[in-house]
């Protein structure tokens, strides 16, 4: 099975760890990611609330490598994922917009590129049963709280989940590998991404009720598959703890790095070092 | 009340009419679609006057949506208390013929004769034999949701929709059959047996198992378990355990011991070839059936492939032999050793046996066909593994490599690990994924050490010196090829050549046929050496010769195989008796499609989630608790699971699962569509969470919470834990006023709903507090305003404003709504969150309306016409109910009786003419006879014979004085036995019939019919209700239950000893109308009573019809019919001056300019309206810029509306409205505002339009004018009542200006507008007390004449033959006035129809030796009954029959005992009194009290 993949500005930077397990999970898996060439920024936040051309041509510019590659596109980074889907859907409806867009990065593109979440091609392609058929170390019981964050399950058009208020598909894949998933209500909350360098204020109040409800939930660490989210919720944490004066302690995982151990990979190859609030607890139980 | 069917205006003496057929003539029957309270409503309307009606519902039970609601309002009534009459009345009338579980197929022909096409769903229970006794229920071992109490409960698959349920009986829920069943080769009926062990009903199970299975404990061990494959479970958890669960049932059978008789033989003898699976299934099969079954064995062990394939640590030697064995007792003769070819061919065997089946297996290896297979070293596995499993000496190598990766290649790898192999290699073209082999078992592989090799394809096998040293493979890939599996295929990677060191290779590649059992070669066989047979039949090319199995289908399963064997059993069994062998079968399983799981999951999607993970099992298999908790995850794919457990329960013998769908064909006049609505699925406004959050619940959940007869017995409690709920909130407007979902109406009802849930809860629970998060509060009907301030003043807290979602805390499950309370976010939690659910039509309405081929309106709704009320796009066809437009129960009865008086107009020639009467015998004279009682004991199944002893009952009752016979049944209320009281009747000469069963309230008919039918006067019958009030209650004490129901039998027994006959007398009926007002009301009332063929008297107290109908064109048309009809009879400028008499016979006094006059008639209808109250508020009358809603409207029709450019018009609602004064809402003036609005706006765009309200009410479609006039630019700003707009001059000579306070700045805000146009409410006629006095009909608080019952009897009035309608009932828009006035029409005909009337029986009498005239009766009658009369020659009072209920209030309060209720007198009470005290008077009782 081979895959375009669009790491994206975060995975190479912030974010990783999440690149590196991503990648070791997929080899485990026999998933051939085979990173675009030539890709270009995704145009992420900025664009589309000032430009809403450039907020279509600089996912397109990507799509249309992808599309000469004949592959589906997969991405890892909910950012990105929003932009290039966003722009594909865009595009479709609007022949109009097709027609800018092209004059603008000088060359057609169709809109025959299906971009996916690296979630979806794990849980559509790969499939629950053959995933839990390799797990070499099952989590034992590990509570995990999944959190998707906004931009994977909204707009409904764009959601990689069936069900944008209540989603199953990352619990269903992690309990696949022995974890057991807390049902909480932020699954979806937003931790005020967008606001991360002009409003720290409001991310670090709104990631701070993200991480205590997934703490009262009954949750052992956090489940991410967004590299914002997981910056956010991660980094800011000690930061947190420090202005409430209240511990939370929950280690933030990418979602690829729990399946990666569950699959019997190291921890050097899953970026585990790299995390911010102390995993040791969760991994050594 | 009155008891006799009472006669119509037909005069006939047959049981059923024959309608007369000729062209002209319309068919005098009518379908009414839905059974909820509108078509109910409009079915009685109909059949009371004199037309046949068939009433339709979809569901298994009538009733609709009311009966699911606890209370009503405003009067707090019990919903199924008020309702249950009426279902009951349904179910008695001869003239309505209720289908349930019916749909409409087809309508053709025209308005008067139209055919319509009905399917009825099978229910599996037949109605006439159920007695809905609920022994079936016990025995159901099938829970699922109990779609009454939406989810909040569970019900068995055999169920009574409710207690109250009409029809009384019950049902069963099917869907398809489930997909594990499905997926079985065997068809195992894997959800009955997983059903019975979760409710503890082992040996049930396993009976179910058996049935099906002649190898059960083998399968449980070996079986590859297709059936957990398809399990709903498996697709997002783990399958339930289904196989381990066989294995359980069986194996806790076998240490239970089983029964099992060997039948007796046949002569008919049988041969089979092999003791496999194939054959063992076969044999079975044909040795229940009573065959002579001979097996032939090859080898000397029987078991074929299951004995020489499955090693003995899968599959224990002891269960292969003891199943075996367990054939062999069915009388199978079993002969080991005995191969058929050589010595004995098929052909010999065809000349002793009728038939032979061919069942050998696929018992050789199939080769791979490459270099150096001949080594030593490379085996073939079939044969090795044969020789291990029959304890044969066997090498083994010390690295082994297994070539195949199916459950053969499992076996054979795992067994050499056992016989000591130290490295075991499977080495496999494909991936994992694509292993044949079952995943447990590849999963106990690698536990136990087996290495697997995938994308590896052996090319040549590698020697030295003659033996194995390796082999040489092929690295693969899957290509993107898919081959005829439906896998990949894979294909070699050209270079990859690597060795596999082993020196043992054992191929387990596939099977194949020693085909020596053919010595002749006469079967036929394809070209994989398979033998060729018919898929359905099994049938080979030899006449009597089946085969089926692995000789067939080449490697297969366990399950396949015993399937097809007992597949060619059947075919055997057909060809000996000489029948076709292929009729009504087909070879194709029914597995389920996607979609139809994606369906299930859907359903399942909460429960699912709750059950994902299975239950463990040890190495020996489940303990009963295991077992019992794992089966519990079963979701019930198929509902009921045709256990057959209810068919053994059920002594009426009232269960078929057979049952079919019914088509049928009937003729009707006219259609009225009511099918109602259904609720907006909450899930689909995810922010509330509804579905995820168990605290989150709907308002028809709530309901249900609240209803005593609930889930949790009106306890007012938190479905995620049972504790109690006392903070509430309420979510206003989900899925209404939503134009986002589609939805954008208002649902009308919800606000009212909500505040009565709220006040309701608030009464159940002290210190409950309930909150409501609303937009507008809509209280616009009939004193909803004032049950709204008493919401407030109970302390319900309102708070506006929009709830964007709920959060459930953790832990507590709590719930957060975020919200602004004085500009600032708070955050609030509650115990239990309501969501206020809107109203949409039903998707079963959807298609009612295409098949009936009626037009529907953008929302969906049925459309009609504004002026036609109850019409629909297609003549003939009406509409009534919610499925017009979302409506409250009143509206919804008006609008029933309304739809059912336009079929009548339709229908009026065909009156009378497809109507069933029933003709008793004259009654037998008792009078001065002794009491002769015959005593009939009902056991009702067990339901009272369980607790109760009712051969002690039936001992004890033949002691008691005038008991001339005394007996039990099994059923009291039973056909038969209703034949076995006739016969008895006769035979003792009984003149007194005492019934011991359930409740009169649904019995007492039936047996007094049945009475009467014997020439028995119906009030010589009495019942004990030894049941409801006994055997039901007193369960826990069977002893004193059995000694209270003889003590009331007793009781009823003492008075049967005084029951008197009583007679009843017919009155002539005055078949004409008058009716009080000619606004729109009254018009249509008179239009429609009198095209219905009655006579009417309209009185109009001004000089003109209309009333206060703006409409001119309308008006004109109303006005020109009516002065035209030859019926009616104007009188304007005229008044009632007097009335006299009762319901048939009245007669009033008019004054009219023309002098008095006098008119006869036979019901009164008041439509006297009402008037616009003239404003003092706002300068009115002393600016001209201020006018009236009314005014603005006539000005703008008269084009007179002069404006300046951009001019400023303000409107203010309420003006004299909702205060103190006038505490009620006129429910027309935002309505009025908000249309005139848009109008100014659309022809003066450049005008603004600010309307200031207090809640903008403009329900149901009325909400779409609102929207319309937000999008065209008109502003709305909300004002609190303590501090109204004020418009005043700011300063002298200035013109005035309006102020008022924008409430979400806080801010004042000036505006000099153009003009001022004042929402003045409603007022009542100033003479309606008038009138009110005249007729004797009651007021409401607000001037407003009183309805009989404010949900039910929304246009009666107590009285009998007076009706209200229009805005003499309440303000209310021109087209319900008309739907009123038509309603009335409706429910005046039901007497207007009947040439007498029947009065007298259960009446109070008065003996005027004894009265003294105190007025205490006069006073306390709701029903104006007693009158002071003057006709003896005193002034005492006289109980007018006609008018009398039979309620008793005048009995029980008159002081000077003057007055006996007939039926319930002092001496038949007493009585029973005295019966309780066991001193029955045996003085010979008075038999004549007339």
């Amino acid at each position: 099975m081979k895959y375009s993949f669009f790491p994206g500005c975060s995975l190479e930077s912030t974010a990783k760890d999440y690149l590196m397990s991503t990648q070791a999970v997929a080899k485990a898996l026999g998933i051939q990611l085979e990173e675009l060439p030539d890709w270009t920024c995704c145009g992420s936040t900025p664009a589309h609330a000032t430009d809403a051309l450039l907020a279509a041509a600089l996912p397109a510019r990507n799509l249309a490598i992808a599309e000469g590659r004949g592959q589906d596109m997969v991405v890892c980074c909910a950012a990105c994922y929003g932009r290039l889907a966003g722009a594909n859907l865009a595009l479709a409806e609007d022949s109009h917009l097709r027609e800018q867009v092209a004059a603008a990065i000088g060359r057609e593109y169709s809109g025959g590129v299906k971009v996916r979440h690296f979630l979806q091609v794990l849980r559509e392609d790969i499939g629950l049963a053959e995933i839990r058929d390799r797990v070499t170390r099952p989590l034992g019981g590990t509570k995990v709280a999944c959190y998707y964050g906004c931009l994977l399950t909204r707009p409904k058009e764009l959601s990689i989940v069936d069900d944008p208020e209540d989603p199953q598909l990352m619990e269903e894949l992690l309990s696949a590998i022995g974890a057991e998933s807390v049902e909480w209500p932020f699954k979806t909350e937003c931790c005020g991404a967008s606001f991360s360098i002009t409003r720290a204020d409001t991310v670090k109040r709104l990631s701070g009720e993200i991480l205590r409800m997934a703490k009262e939930s009954g949750a052992d660490c956090v489940a991410a598959a967004c590299p914002l989210c997981q910056t956010n919720l991660d980094l800011r944490q000690a930061d947190i703890e420090r202005s409430t004066g209240e511990r939370i302690g929950l280690p933030v995982f990418y979602f690829t790095q729990l399946l990666g151990r569950a699959l019997g990979l190291s921890d050097e190859a899953l970026g585990i070092g790299k995390l911010i609030t102390d995993p040791g607890r969760v991994l050594t139980r | 009340m009155h008891y006799s069917n009472t006669p119509f205006s037909s005069t006939s003496t047959s049981m059923s009419k024959s309608k007369s057929k000729s062209t002209d003539q319309p068919v005098g029957a009518v379908m009414v679609c839905g059974g909820g309270i509108a078509g109910i409503q409009s079915a009685l309307d109909l059949a009371n006057s004199g037309f046949k009606v068939y009433l339709i519902e979809n569901s298994p039970t009538i009733g609709g949506k009311m009966g699911q609601l606890d209370k009503t309002f405003p009067t707090g009534d019990c919903a199924t208390c008020i309702l249950s009459p009426k279902l009951v009345e349904c179910t008695r009338n001869l003239n309505i013929e209720i289908l349930t579980q019916s749909e409409v197929e087809e309508l053709t022909g025209m308005p008067g004769n139209f055919r319509v096409k009905l399917r009825q769903k099978a229910r599996y229970v037949d109605i006439g034999k159920c007695n809905a006794c609920g022994d079936c229920e016990k025995v159901c071992p099938v829970r699922v949701p109990d779609e009454f109490n939406r989810g909040l409960s569970t019900t068995t698959a055999i169920h009574k929709v409710t207690a109250q349920a009409v029809p009384n009986a019950h049902v069963i829920d099917k869907r398809k059959r489930a997909p594990c069943i499905s997926a079985c080769p065997l068809e195992q009926n894997a959800q009955a047996y997983v059903a019975l062990i979760s409710q503890g009903k082992l040996a049930e199970a396993a009976e179910i198992i058996r049935q099906d299975n002649p190898l059960p404990l083998i399968c449980g061990y070996v079986c590859h378990r297709p059936c957990e494959a398809e399990c709903q479970q498996a697709r997002y958890g783990e399958a339930v355990s289904i196989r381990a669960l066989k294995r359980f049932a069986i194996e806790h059978e076998a240490a239970n011991g089983n029964a099992g008789e060997p039948p007796a033989l046949r002569v008919d003898k049988v041969a089979i070839i092999g003791s496999g699976p194939a054959g063992l299934g076969a044999a079975d099969w044909l040795a229940r059936k009573g065959y002579g079954v001979t097996i032939f064995e090859a080898l000397a062990v029987p078991g074929g492939m299951m004995r020489i394939g499955v090693p003995d640590f899968r599959l224990p030697r002891e269960v292969l032999d003891r199943e075996i064995q367990q054939i062999c007792d069915l009388g199978v003769e079993l002969k080991c050793s005995s191969p058929i070819g050589r010595d004995l061919t098929v052909d010999q065997l065809l000349k002793d046996y009728k038939a032979v089946f061919v069942g050998v297996g696929a018992q050789k290896s199939a080769g791979l066909g490459i270099e150096g297979e001949d080594l030593q070293g490379v085996r073939p596995g079939i044969e090795w593994i044969r020789r291990v499993n029959l304890g044969e000496p066997v090498q083994i190598g010390a690295r082994v490599a297994v070539i195949g990766a199916g459950n053969a290649a499992m076996d054979i790898a795992r067994t050499s690990l056992r016989l000591g192999a130290k490295e075991v290699t499977v080495v496999y073209r494909r991936t994992k994924r694509e292993m044949p082999a079952d995943p447990a078992e590849v999963q106990d592989a690698i536990a136990e050490g087996v290495k697997l090799v995938f994308l590896t394809n052996p090319k040549r096998f590698l020697g030295k010196d003659g033996k194995l040293t390796g082999i040489e493979c092929l690295r693969m890939e899957l290509s993107d090829e898919v081959d005829a599996s439906g896998r990949r295929r894979p294909v070699p990677i050209e270079g990859s050549e690597h060795t596999i060191e082993c020196d043992e290779a054992i191929l387990a590649t596939g099977q194949a046929v020693n085909t020596g059992f053919d010595d002749g070669a006469s079967l036929e066989t394809n070209k994989w050496g398979l033998l060729q047979v018919d898929p359905v039949t099994l049938a080979t090319s030899i006449p009597g010769v089946f085969a089926g199995g692995d000789v067939v289908a080449g490697a297969g399963t366990l399950s396949e195989a015993v399937a097809a064997g007992r597949r060619a059993a059947e075919s055997i069994g057909r060809f000996i008796n000489d029948e076709d062998l292929a009729e009504g079968r087909s070879a194709d399983p029914r597995i389920w499609t996607e979609d139809e799981h994606r369906e299930l999951e859907f359903i399942h999607k909460r429960e699912r989630r709750q059950k994902s993970v299975r239950v463990q099992a040890g190495h020996d298999g489940y303990t009963t608790e295991q077992a019992i908790a794992e089966a519990q995850r079963c979701l019930a794919c198929g509902i009921c699971c045709e256990c057959m457990e209810c068919v053994k329960a059920c002594q009426p013998r009232a269960i078929d699962h057979e049952m079919v769908d019914q088509t049928r064909e009937i003729e009707v006049g006219a259609v009225i569509l009511a099918p109602g609505y259904e609720e907006f699925d909450a899930r689909l406004r995810g922010e509330f969470g509804f579905g995820r959050y168990p605290n989150v619940v709907t308002n028809i959940q709530f309901e249900r919470i609240l209803s005593a007869s609930g889930p949790f017995g009106g306890h007012v409690v938190r479905p995620s834990e049972g504790g109690e709920a006392k903070r509430i909130a309420f979510i206003q407007c989900v899925g209404s006023r939503d134009a986002s979902n589609g939805l954008p109406y208002c649902s009308s009802v919800c606000c009212m709903a909500a505040i009565k849930e709220a006040v309701v809860a608030q009464s159940h629970t002290p210190g409950l507090a309930a909150t409501i998060f609303h937009t507008d509060i809509r209280a616009f009907g009939k004193d909803f305003d004032r049950y709204y301030e008493r919401a407030k003043a109970d302390g319900v807290r309102f708070i506006r404003g929009m709830v964007s979602r709920v959060v459930e805390m953790p832990g507590s499950q709590d719930l957060r709504i975020s919200y602004i309370r004085d500009g600032k976010p708070v955050d609030e939690t509650f115990d239990l969150v309501v969501l206020s659910t809107g109203i949409r039509p039903s998707q079963a309405a959807l298609e009612l309306a295409e098949k009936v081929g009626v037009e529907i309106n953008e929302c969906g709704f049925c459309r009609s016409d504004e002026s036609a009320t109850a019409a629909t796009s297609r003549d003939g066809v009406f509409v009534a109910g919610a499925f017009q437009e979302p409506k409250d129960i009143p509206e919804t009865v008006a609008q029933a009786s309304a739809a059912a008086a336009m079929a009548m107009e339709l229908l009026a020639p065909a009156r009378g003419s497809m109507i069933t009467e029933r003709i008793y015998p004259p009654e037998h004279d008792f009078t001065d006879e002794p009491p002769r009682i015959g005593v009939f004991i009902c056991h009702c199944g067990i339901n009272i014979a369980s607790v109760v002893q009712v051969d002690e009952v039936v001992e004890a009752v033949r002691k008691m004085p005038f008991v001339a016979y005394a007996e039990s049944q099994m059923y009291a209320c039973a056909d038969n036995t209703q034949d076995e009281i006739k016969r008895t009747i006769e035979e003792y000469r009984l003149n007194r019939l005492v019934v011991a069963s359930c409740t009169p309230r649904t019995h007492e008919a039936l047996f007094r019919d049945t009475a009467r039918e014997c020439g028995l006067n119906p009030f010589l019958v009495d019942m004990a209700n030894i049941r409801d009030q006994c055997s039901w209650v007193h369960s826990n004490e069977p002893e004193a239950a059995t000694e209270k129901a003889i003590d009331l039998v007793r009781m009823a027994v003492g008075r049967a000893s005084r029951l008197v006959s009583l007679s009843t007398e017919e009155l002539p009926v005055t078949q004409s109308a008058l009716i009080l007002g000619g606004g729109p009301s009254g018009m249509t009332a008179a239009l429609s009573l009198a095209n219905q063929g009655y006579r009417v008297h309209l009185v109009e107290k001004s000089d003109r019809l209309g009333g206060r109908l703006r409409d001119q064109s309308l008006l004109e048309r109303l006005a020109g019919k009516l002065t035209n009809h030859p019926l009616i009879s104007v009188y304007p400028e005229s008044r009632l001056a007097e009335l006299k008499g009762h319901v048939g016979n009245f007669t009033s006094e008019l004054t009219t300019p023309a002098g008095s006059r006098t008119v006869e008639h036979g019901v009164l209808l008041v439509a006297t309206g009402g008037i616009e109250h003239t404003p003092t508020e706002y300068l009115y009358g002393q600016d001209s810029r201020v006018v009236t809603q009314r005014e603005l409207e006539a000005r703008m029709a008269e084009g007179s509306l002069d404006l300046p450019d951009n001019a400023t018009i303000a409107m203010i609602q309420c003006v004299g409205s909702r205060n103190e004064e006038r505490p009620f809402c006129s429910r027309v003036c935002c309505i009025d505002a908000v249309k005139n609005a848009v109008k100014i706006k659309k022809s003066r765009p450049d005008a603004s339009v600010v309307v200031l309200y207090r809640d903008v009410r403009t329900y149901g479609l009325n909400e779409l004018y609102y929207q319309e006039a937000r999008e065209v630019g008109a502003l709305f700003v909300r004002y609190e009542p303590d501090n109204p707009p004020a418009f005043a001059e700011a300063s002298a000579g200035k013109p005035p200006l309006l102020t008022f306070i924008e409430p979400e700045l806080g801010l004042p805000v000036t505006l000099r507008p153009d003009l001022l146009v004042l929402s003045a409410g409603m007022a009542p006629a100033i003479d309606n007390p008038d009138i009110s006095e005249l007729a004797k009909v009651p007021l409401n608080n607000d001037g407003f004449f009183l309805e009989a019952h404010v949900k039910l009897r929304p246009v009666d009035f107590a009285s009998e033959g007076i009706f209200l309608c229009g805005s003499a009932h309440s303000p209310k828009p021109t087209v319900e006035n008309m739907q009123q006035g038509l309603a009335a029409a409706g429910r005046a005909a039901t007497i207007l129809s009947k040439k007498t009337l029947v009065v007298g029986g259960q009446v109070g009498h008065v003996d005027v030796r004894k009265c003294v005239s105190c007025l205490t009766c006069v006073r306390v009658c709701p029903y104006g009954a007693p009158e002071i009369s003057a006709s003896n020659g005193k002034n005492r009072v006289e109980i007018q029959a006609a008018k009398c209920m039979g309620c008793g209030s005048c009995a029980a309060e008159c002081p000077a005992k003057a007055i006996q209720l007939r039926h319930f007198t002092d001496r038949q009470v007493a009585a029973a009194i005295q019966a309780l005290l066991s001193v029955i008077s045996d003085q010979s009782p008075v038999t004549s009290e007339r």
